[in-house]
């Protein structure tokens, strides 16, 4: 489809940009939204799933027959109930979802089992005898790599001069880098580490399953994806796609969680066992022991400047971890860490390795925060011994329309220096700091997504409008496709509901990641209404006997499109909606295609922190984030994206990480020890919105919602460190980890 | 008529290449780019496709097989573009 879809700069907005109340609100303060465990069913069995108190092990066998016993199990699964004809990219998927010969980290599910409540699965678990060979485990990604290390998946060495669990190596950039070095006066060089972090969702998965013989079933879940999850449960299961019927329930958060399955192949498969609907609701500690984190990483940067603050060379090596199954995003990870720069000379290179730990999922724009981590605390580090502004330190070379990318391509328009500039005349940036106070800034970068998209805009005849999108609403997409279809028709936006359907109600629709719902769903909502608004044209001119292109739309109505056309009197939506079953049957507006262009999105945070000396505690005083959202189709939720990025990012630096103990098992499988920030511990998130439109929407629309989370590790990192008069290179910068830094100092 | 255009291959694509970064082939389309790649370089996989993402003057395509190319554009591909 045709790129530059963008309307005019010119354009004026009557329903977009303004701040209506959320469509969902209610319920959910009321308590009446349908999360994913509120979801039941008569006849219903619970489920619970058996998981691997080994890092590493070979499952010499499982026997299920004490379990089996019990009068109130009615079925048990383990590998063998899943189909042995999956597709190749969902091979991991089907692994991860239930061992086979092996279990690859501490949470691998084993067996699953249906019980007529919760409490008899439970102790049906208890039951179950697996007999495990224990092998050696890493956890570590730089122990991982190393000759000797235990080897996970199979011990062909894929990349030369490391171990088997190197699963790839990857590389971009352009340039001579011994010449940029050469050129600097002064060059920095840095060792990072990252810990692994869980998206944090407070909605922990649920499911409810049903699933005859006959290979047609009903699925409930929480996803980002329901027609995803329909396709992969329906080819770990070996049924046809479309005999799965999936309801995406109301979203308790995702963030990247949600975008593929973990229980839910497994509840169809018990329901399919024992011809009962089953549900699974999964307790806490396993979400964090087998569901998606993001990797962890360990990073070298090296970076020349010149005295003027020209950086003459950047070089960047990470490496990064995906639990025990290849595709951490370290190509994301090492495409991102210059972005922001326009650099002559540049090099980033990134190795895929596994571990014994989950197999990482989605997390917000994933790997870029970690290589914005390492990259601009170097910068900062230069700026400092060079006595630059960090500002205009990224001012001077910073990316632009015409220069190119350090992953390759030359950039179409973006808004980095806007953003830059307009955090720069902030007034945050004009407070004094005090002592053990410090500030640190950093930009950050995501490309944002498109992909496979269907609308369908039915009106009624009372002048509403039902809109119908397959994206699960994750952050208040509703109201934005509401908005978007009431300017289109020039309708007020409580005409508009929006439904997120079920899959046998519409065309495909890809998981809401990428940033991409306000702009994909966006875009079809847009093309649908106007699908919608041809065709009323179309009823008006037969209402008054004129060609149809002799008919206008306009502020919600039909009118004659010149003097030519006729002196007839406006027909305004309602009544066109009225009549449309005596003018020639139902009107809807319909939209079905792969928008492609998804433009990409900077932002620039700055942070004001106090570092207590004597605790190792950090407060964060002030926080900015400044980001180009091209259109803000309902800033509140613009602001809500770009301030959730940043609250998760505070707990990112500061506190969050997985961590596992000699014995490869996760030690802080919970919120009392894997600590999330909380209201307490934040200050208010200032924002400002900059627009510079994307061609690639008619409106300008550009994904926001993960382009936030990019910039908050290096700019706390920056600000702590300047804080502390240390450079804290590991994250988090918990209270022990500063208190370290400073003794060492 | 020729339509020569060249395509480099950022990311971990080159180690299914022996080590070639840009390649000349004719194409016309982004589908006839993915045909002639794989003719040269069997070991880029059949699902080549599926697994990246192509710049087009840098403007980045997913699934737009008919998307047309010329010797002018500028056409890389880069490890797939996905999302949280």
């Amino acid at each position: 489809m045709a790129l530059d879809e963008f309307d005019s700069e010119s354009r004026i907005f009557s329903a977009v940009g303004t701040r209506p109340v959320r469509p969902d609100g209610i319920d959910k303060v009321t308590g009446k939204a349908m999360f994913g465990a509120d979801i039941s069913a008569p006849g219903m069995l619970h489920g619970a799933i058996l998981r691997s108190p080994h890092a590493h092990a070979v499952i010499k066998s499982i026997d299920t027959s004490a379990a089996e016993a019990l009068s109130e199990v009615k079925a048990i699964v383990t590998r063998a109930d899943f189909s042995d004809k999956v597709s190749r990219g969902n091979a991991d998927v089907l692994e991860n979802v239930m061992a086979g010969a092996k279990v690859l980290y501490d949470g691998h599910a084993v067996a699953a089992v249906a019980a007529t409540s919760a409490h008899a699965a439970k102790k049906a678990l208890k039951l179950i005898k697996v007999d495990y060979d224990v092998l050696p485990h890493v956890t570590d990604v730089d122990a991982s790599m190393q000759d000797g290390a235990p080897i996970i998946r199979d011990d062909e060495i894929k990349v030369e001069g490391y171990s088997a669990n190197v699963m790839s190596r990857s590389e971009f950039g352009h340039g001579d880098l011994d010449a940029g070095f050469a050129a600097a006066d002064v060059v920095m060089e840095k060792s990072f580490k990252t810990a692994a972090t869980h998206q944090g969702y407070i909605e922990p998965h649920a499911c409810l399953g049903s699933l005859g013989a006959d290979g047609r079933g009903e699925l409930w879940c929480c996803t980002q994806g329901h027609f995803v999850a329909r396709n992969i449960c329906a080819d770990l299961l070996g049924i046809d796609s479309t005999q799965l019927r999936v309801v995406a329930s109301e979203s308790g958060g995702g963030v990247g969680g949600k975008t593929t399955v973990f229980i839910e192949p497994v509840a169809l498969a018990l329901s399919r066992k024992t011809n009962r609907p089953v549900k699974i609701v999964m307790p806490r500690d396993d979400v964090f022991r087998a569901t998606g984190p993001t990797a962890s990483s360990s990073i070298d940067v090296k970076i020349g400047m010149k005295n003027d603050g020209t950086i003459t060379a950047g070089q960047a090596i990470l490496r990064m971890q995906g639990g025990a199954f290849p595709g951490s995003p370290v190509d994301m990870a090492a495409m991102c860490a210059f972005a922001p720069y326009a650099l002559d000379n540049v090099q980033a290179v990134g190795y895929d390795v596994i571990c014994n730990r989950p197999k990482q999922a989605a997390y917000r724009a994933p790997g870029s925060p970690m290589a914005c981590f390492a990259v601009e605390s170097v910068v900062d580090m230069l700026c400092n011994q060079l006595n630059l502004d960090p500002f205009e330190v990224r001012l001077k070379n910073g990316a632009k329309e015409g220069t190119k990318a350090s992953y390759g391509p030359k950039w179409p328009r973006i808004g980095l220096l806007e953003t830059v500039e307009a955090a720069k005349a902030h007034p945050m940036v004009k407070n004094e700091l005090g002592p053990n106070q410090g500030r640190g800034v950093s930009c950050g970068f995501w490309f944002n997504h498109g992909g496979e998209t269907s609308v369908t805009l039915s009106l009624s005849q009372d002048g509403t409008v039902a809109l119908q999108v397959g994206t699960p609403d994750i952050g208040g997409s509703r109201a934005s496709m509401c908005l978007m279809a009431a300017e289109e028709l020039g309708i007020p936006y409580e005409k508009v509901r929006t439904t997120v359907v079920d899959t046998a109600s519409l065309g495909y629709n890809d998981v809401s990641h990428g940033s991409r719902v306000t702009y994909a769903s966006g875009l079809a909502t847009i093309k649908a209404a106007r699908d919608a608004k041809k065709k009323l044209c179309q009823r008006a001119a037969k209402i008054w006997g004129i060609d149809e292109e002799a008919v206008d739309w306009q502020d919600g109505q039909a009118i004659p499109a010149g003097q030519n056309a006729g002196g007839h009197d406006p027909l305004p939506f309602a009544k066109l909606c009225k009549s449309m079953g005596r003018t020639g049957g139902p009107i809807s507006g319909h939209f079905e295609a792969t928008p492609e262009g998804a433009g990409v999105s900077f932002a620039t945070h700055v942070v004001d922190a106090e570092v207590d000396p004597e605790t190792g505690a950090t407060k964060i005083l002030r926080y900015l984030v400044v980001q180009d959202a091209g259109k803000a189709i309902h800033p509140s939720y613009v602001e809500g994206q770009f301030q959730g990025g940043a609250a998760q990012g505070i707990g990112w630096a500061l506190n969050e990480e997985y961590i596992y103990g000699e014995d490869g098992r996760l030690q802080n499988a919970g919120f009392l020890d894997y600590r999330i920030p909380v209201a307490s511990d934040l200050p208010m998130i200032d924002t400002e919105i900059v627009e510079v439109p994307n061609p690639g929407h008619p409106y300008g629309v550009r994904g926001v919602g993960e382009t936030s989370i990019c910039p908050p590790l290096a700019a706390i990192a920056n600000a702590v460190s300047n804080a502390a008069g240390v450079r804290l290179t590991e994250l988090p910068m918990s209270p022990p980890r500063i208190l370290k830094a400073l003794d060492d100092a | 008529m020729a339509n020569l255009v060249t395509v480099q291959l950022y990311g971990s694509l080159t180690q299914f290449t022996g080590g070639v970064a840009s390649i000349d082939l004719e194409a016309a389309t982004i589908r006839d780019l993915f045909r002639e790649l794989l003719a040269q370089h069997p070991a880029l996989g059949e699902d080549l496709d599926s697994r990246v993402s192509v710049s087009v003057d840098g403007r980045i395509y997913n699934e737009s097989l008919f998307q047309p190319i010329t010797p002018e554009n500028e056409i890389i591909l880069l490890p797939r573009i996905a999302g949280g």
